[in-house]
């Protein structure tokens, strides 16, 4: 297996049946719509920590925050439509909990890494006694990849993270690091209170609280497989690894705004509806009837555009053929580069055709505005999964003359 | 007219050089917030050389300006860095008093504007009536010597600092909605007047809604005659064709943008050499030349005496979008540095974030805060309309 492929799937992995997954869904609307609605969400971001501890809580008693366990533990089996459910509720009603932070990356993370350390924690995360940021990034860049120069040496780890999301509350941090030894990557659990850390916290434009981390020679306990500074698996293999959860993070953020375009394209065709300009409603105006048709369009793309990628992945978690590894890439950066484009425009024109009232902090349109300005650049923007829909294409073609790798797996 | 215009650029951009105080510029070139004192600041210094209202007859205490050296002040003036000339005073509701007020009205009032003394602010927008500015219900009802006026105002920028606000309401009911609306002068200090702060979506308060309740303006604060508002705010926004590009201000934006690629780094290379960065720039800079070209050519018809046309509409159109999308690209610009955001850091002379560029928060409240640019003044739908119906006769 080379560096960087996306075909492996944990051990053991099992999916949802359909009436599960359906009354996941039918649970986590009704939840939201009685529970978590603009309204009450208002009181959260302004207070410590920033989110609703007793909707976390919630999540935890409704098993949520257990996805990535297996099925026979109570969780998902880390199935990724159980989790473009969840992901689309944080969407739909601006969620300001963990939910990605936590259970998309820390939960994939630790369901990945084949461990005693893993999955101790993995059940501290399910059971909601402990906070979890996974600390990658280490400058601004936008490249989906990503440098790291965070190093390990005697079980110490030194250099920095930025822009953590939810690192302002974590308990512990999962980190990338250079491991002793052969240098490769290699992941490890960091405790935020230990000497040696420190920690700046920060405000994003969403609401959420992210930090950025500086480390000097703390102490780190690896959780990779083997458990050793040099796993028996490899360190090269944790970033593929890394690179195979933070794919099913870029379709879980793609559920998450496919949620928050739902949400928008909802008022802002109600908005359309009812407001009233020049004796009419403002629908009744053609110009307008074309650009929320666009809108609309827009959103069923994701939405269709996200499924193929889902199919994409699990044809590929089979394992098999390199062309399939190329179909997933090239469906997962695609899908990104649909949902960046399609939220930031649905945004926009939400906005625009709210008028001043859009614009304000007391309405909802103007903070999903803002979430989608901050989810659409977490993992990679436009540009560079742009980047890698292109370079992925071109290895279809090179790969693949018939072009089975360029067609969107089937549904089943 | 005998100016030399490039005289009067170096004029202006020596006065610039020489009299910006360096903190004002540094707030603007930072998008900082900038306190009522920054701008009375400016106004005063403005005033000091003569210029605060240079487009106003001399007569009234302007320059006599022509519709060119307007043009290249503003140019000037924005691309250095000099904060946003509040025109409530000097540019809606001066021109409308010296056309249609009373001698009295234009005693009182415009040495006042000239001098900052009064901070005026604009009352037109409605919670019901934004592009429908028709549709206003704010009544003004006569009782004796004064006005009774009551009503809901919304939008009101800087309202909060305002002395005076200029108002268009409803004294009557009959006849076509826009026939009905008058023009009137309200003292904020006025029993029934409440100021209310709007946060916007970039977490500051610069709009208000103004209630007014009852409020008795005397009738010697209605400018012209008793229905004409509707027409004198009109004919002055047609004359305001090209200040509403403000292209100064994108010039001003594009060099960040320049500065502001060249230091962020993208797979380890400034961002300003990966191609598709690059070429979104020279598509930014491209609409730059396309919109200062547009506005040469409104100034030379100006210069020549034709009468306004629908190219207000166009400079707004076209100035308000390129004014969003150099924003949205400074924020993509930023990369990771963009989810960060702070009102906080906006505050004195600033503050770095805790990651990313100094100019970082000032660029993220531009582009949130510049959502507004295709909305307010007539929205962009509004301007279409405009010139479909007078470009086109559609």
């Amino acid at each position: 297996m080379s560096a960087g492929t996306i075909a492996e799937q944990p051990a053991g992995a099992a999916t949802l049946d359909g009436e599960s997954l359906a009354l996941l869904a039918a649970s986590v609307e009704r939840y939201g719509r009685d529970k978590y609605s603009f309204e009450a969400r208002k009181r959260f971001p302004g207070s410590l920590p920033g989110f609703s501890l007793a909707a976390w809580r919630d999540y935890a008693d409704m098993g949520w925050l257990a996805a990535h366990l297996p099925l026979d533990a109570g969780g998902f089996g880390g199935d990724p439509r159980a989790i473009a459910v969840l992901m689309r509720y944080a969407g739909e009603h601006l969620a300001l909990e963990p939910l990605f932070a936590g259970v998309v990356l820390c939960g994939g993370v630790l369901a990945a890494c084949d461990s005693a350390a893993a999955r101790e924690r993995l059940g501290g995360l399910a059971a909601g006694r402990r906070m979890f940021a996974l600390a990658h990034a280490e400058g601004l860049g936008d490249g989906i990849d990503g440098s790291v120069d965070a190093v390990v040496r005697n079980g110490c780890l030194t250099g920095r993270k930025t822009m953590v999301l939810h690192g302002d509350v974590a308990d512990e941090l999962l980190l990338s690091a250079r491991a002793e030894g052969n240098g490769g990557l290699a992941l490890y659990a960091l405790d935020t209170s230990l000497a040696g850390v420190r920690r700046t916290s920060l405000r994003l434009l969403d609401g959420r609280g992210a930090a950025s981390f500086a480390f000097e020679a703390v102490p780190v306990t690896p959780i990779t497989a083997g458990e050793g500074a040099v796993a028996p698996a490899g360190p090269r293999d944790a970033m593929a690894l890394l690179q195979r959860v933070l794919d099913d993070a870029r379709l879980a953020l793609c559920a998450e705004a496919h949620g928050a375009m739902r949400a928008l394209n909802r008022d802002t065709l109600a908005y359309l509806k009812t407001r009233r300009q020049f004796g009419r409603p403002l629908g009744g105006n053609q110009v307008l009837q074309h650009r929320m048709t666009e809108l609309y369009m827009l959103e069923q793309e994701a939405a269709a555009v996200i499924s193929a990628a889902q199919r994409a992945r699990s044809a590929a978690a089979q394992g098999g053929a390199a062309v399939r590894d190329i179909a997933c890439r090239r469906a997962i950066s695609g899908a990104v580069a649909h949902c960046i484009h399609a939220g930031r425009q649905i945004a926009h024109e939400a906005v625009q055709m709210h008028g001043g009232i859009g614009t304000t902090d007391e309405l909802a349109v103007s903070h999903y505005f803002k979430r989608i300005m901050v989810q659409s650049r977490l993992l990679g923007d436009r540009d560079a999964h742009l980047d890698a829909f292109a370079a992925a294409d071109a290895a279809a073609i090179a790969c693949d003359a018939a072009g089975v790798a360029s067609v969107p797996a089937a549904p089943t | 007219m005998s100016v030399d215009p490039e005289a009067f650029r170096a004029e202006v951009r020596r006065f610039c050089a020489q009299q910006l105080p360096v903190h004002l510029r540094h707030k603007v070139m930072h998008n900082l917030t900038l306190e009522k004192e920054d701008y009375l600041c400016y106004l005063r210094l403005l005033h000091r050389q003569g210029w605060v209202a240079g487009h106003w007859p001399a007569r009234y205490g302007g320059c006599d300006w022509t519709p060119l050296q307007r043009f290249i002040f503003d140019e000037e003036t924005s691309e250095a860095g000099a904060p946003w000339l509040i025109p409530f005073g000097v540019i809606f509701v001066g021109p409308i008093l010296y056309t249609f007020g009373s001698e009295a009205q234009k005693a009182r009032f415009l040495p006042r504007i000239l001098s900052s003394e009064d901070w005026w602010a604009q009352g037109y927008s409605e919670p019901g009536a934004g592009s429908d500015l028709a549709g206003l219900r704010t009544r003004a009802v006569r009782d004796a010597d004064h006005y009774v006026v009551s009503g809901q105002k919304i939008w009101t920028t800087y309202g909060h600092w305002a002395d005076w606000m200029f108002c268009l309401v409803r004294t009557s009911e009959e006849a076509r909605p826009q026939q009905g609306i008058s023009f009137m002068l309200i003292d904020m200090k006025s029993p029934g007047v409440t100021v209310r702060p709007i946060i916007t979506m970039d977490m500051c308060h610069d709009v208000n809604e103004v209630f007014l309740d009852e409020v008795r303006v005397p009738v010697g604060n209605l400018v012209g005659e008793e229905g004409g508002g509707w027409h004198y705010a009109k004919l002055l926004l047609a004359n305001e064709r090209v200040s509403v590009a403000e292209v100064g201000r994108s010039t001003r934006q594009l060099r960040r943008l320049d500065t502001l690629a060249a230091g962020m780094l993208r797979d380890g290379k400034p961002l300003s050499d990966y191609p598709p960065f690059a070429r979104r720039m020279a598509e930014l800079k491209l609409r730059h030349f396309v919109l200062q070209s547009t506005c040469y050519q409104a100034v030379a018809e100006a210069m020549a005496g034709t009468p306004p046309g629908a190219e207000a509409s166009l400079m707004k159109i076209r100035g308000s979008e390129l004014q969003q999308d150099i924003a949205e690209a400074m924020t993509d610009a930023l990369g990771l540095a963009a989810i960060a955001y702070d009102p906080a850091d906006l505050n004195g002379a600033g503050r770095a974030p805790v990651e990313g560029p100094f100019g970082a928060p000032g660029i993220l409240k531009d582009h949130l805060h510049g959502r507004a640019a295709t909305i307010y003044g007539g929205s962009n739908e509004i301007q279409r309309n405009i010139i479909a119906k007078m470009a086109l006769g559609l």
